[in-house]
């Protein structure tokens, strides 16, 4: 793309349009997961973009495009809400959560779009974030480590306990959905403690 | 590769993070085993479930006319900003050299170069205007803790103190926040106050031998650089560290702050005495705890 001989204004921006503008939805849906206001979801993709316009010459052709607005996006939000509460540096989020998830249940069967989210929506946000960027963005464990500035050892133990949490807390939901325990069969999925083999 | 082993990575693997040669092994150990190819797709379901309750949820989703309008504003912010706005071919990169080099030649020419402490009067400044007042840092603050083990064993000393409340005779001094920071590759401990309506910035950073050279480490708070954009800085120095203050507030209100202030800070940083009215600060600070 950037690599091709002079261009003009409009083809800077039908670079810019084709290779950034796509991904606008995906990052409102982010924007709006994290900031959880339509409002402020519409002033931080704005900002996203006007910022990636911006430095939309160090975008290097070829590489993740939304991991790079992701990035973007995130030191935004990260930005603002640090104007609000002034709270994000404090202390690091995983000093104050369990450590440890003893048993993962199996996933439930049932998984609707609203069990799901609203799960999500349960734990952590230092783990919602990790959890969204890598499971739902797709980003790696590098780019997510860049997109929240927190080592890639961190994502992935972030990750670990995320996942496992979301998973207790399906079966929970989904057990009391169905008027069932959680350690029953409730969620109907294969036995998924672990055997040696 | 045992079962647990396979649950161990079975995520990393849905992610495509591991070596080609594990991947061949969780594969071979799949084929066998139907236990972890159910716990698999579990996991492989519950991320198809993630990413499709994202793409439905009707209050996750943009408006149309939000989206038309962005891509309007983007299309006249494009517009408006020309050429500057993206580095497109190699054009571009040439005009951008030219610009630069016609920038340094002015600059060689026109202005003689920052000595090191305007430079570090400058980059308070900017840490201030970008961390404290408009949160736009390229890169997140961090604990004083991570980087007094990572940068700096002095910023240990900014965890607590000063304290939260300094009672002065013109107000109280509030702490806001502690965190240590980047501006412009250079590293500051930071802790944002609160003195008489104004945000103030107490920033502590290793100088240069050049830098110390330059300015007494004995010397009292003194102006340093000068008052930009409103704003002004006024240091203490020690031997390897300056302790600054920035804040809109004038010089003197400054350099009276950073007495009572800065200067304790100064003494426990370096150990020593500056020549100040001890007996006025005996009441500000406690013995350090650690």
């Amino acid at each position: 793309m950037t690599s091709a001989g002079p261009r003009d204004d409009s083809g800077a921006w039908a670079a810019f349009e084709g290779e950034v503008l796509p991904h606008a939805d995906r990052l409102f849906r982010l924007a709006m997961w994290l900031e959880r206001n339509r409002a402020d979801a519409e002033d931080v993709v704005q900002e996203t973009m006007i910022q990636a316009m911006r430095s939309f010459h160090r975008y290097q052709p070829g590489t993740n495009c939304r991991a790079w607005l992701i990035t973007i996006l995130q030191r935004i939000v990260s930005n603002r809400r640090r104007a609000r509460g002034r709270s994000m540096v404090v202390d690091d989020p995983d000093d104050r959560i369990a450590h440890t998830v003893p048993f993962v249940p199996p996933v439930p069967q049932a998984l609707t779009d609203e069990l799901v989210l609203g799960t999500l929506r349960r734990l952590p946000t230092a783990y919602q974030e990790v959890i969204v960027l890598c499971d739902v963005e797709d980003l790696s464990y590098k780019e997510a480590a860049e997109a929240l500035s927190i080592p890639i050892g961190t994502v992935m133990s972030r990750l670990h306990r995320g996942r496992a949490q979301l998973r207790t807390e399906l079966a929970a939901a989904d057990a009391a959905l169905a008027g069932r325990r959680p350690d029953g069969d409730a969620a109907g999925a294969p036995d998924e403690r672990i055997e040696a083999s | 590769m045992t079962c647990r082993d396979v649950r161990e990575v079975a995520e990393s693997f849905l992610s495509d993070e591991l070596l080609t040669e594990t991947n061949h092994e969780i594969l071979r150990h799949l084929e066998t085993c139907p236990s972890c190819r159910a716990d698999m797709d579990a996991r492989r379901r519950l991320r198809s479930a993630l990413r499709g309750a994202f793409d439905r949820a009707p209050e996750l989703q943009p408006r149309a006319e939000f989206t038309d309008r962005l891509r309007e504003q983007l299309r006249e912010a494009g517009a408006h900003t020309g050429r500057r706005w993206g580095g497109f071919g190699r054009w571009l990169a040439m005009a951008a050299a030219l610009v630069i080099l016609t920038g340094l030649a002015a600059a060689v020419f026109l202005h003689r170069p920052l000595t090191p402490a305007e430079a570090l009067a400058e980059d308070a400044i900017g840490d201030h205007r970008y961390c404290a007042l408009t949160f736009r840092l390229i890169r997140h603050p961090i604990p004083l803790e991570d980087a007094a083990r990572q940068f700096d064993r002095a910023y240990r000393l900014l965890i607590d103190a000063p304290p939260v409340d300094v009672a002065t005779p013109d107000g109280t001094v509030h702490v806001v926040e502690r965190h240590a920071c980047l501006y412009d590759d250079r590293r500051f401990g930071h802790v944002v106050l609160q003195y008489r309506g104004h945000v103030v910035s107490l920033l502590m950073t290793a100088t240069e031998a050049a830098a110390s050279a330059a300015e007494p480490a004995d010397a009292g708070p003194h102006v340093l650089g000068r008052r930009t954009g409103g704003l002004s800085v006024v240091s203490v120095n020690g031997p390897h560290h300056a302790i600054l203050l920035v804040s809109d507030l004038d010089s003197a209100a400054l350099t009276e702050l950073s007495r009572l202030v800065s200067v304790p800070l100064a003494e426990r940083l370096e150990g020593r005495l500056i020549s100040i009215d001890v007996s006025r600060l005996a009441t500000l600070f406690a013995a350090p705890s650690r």
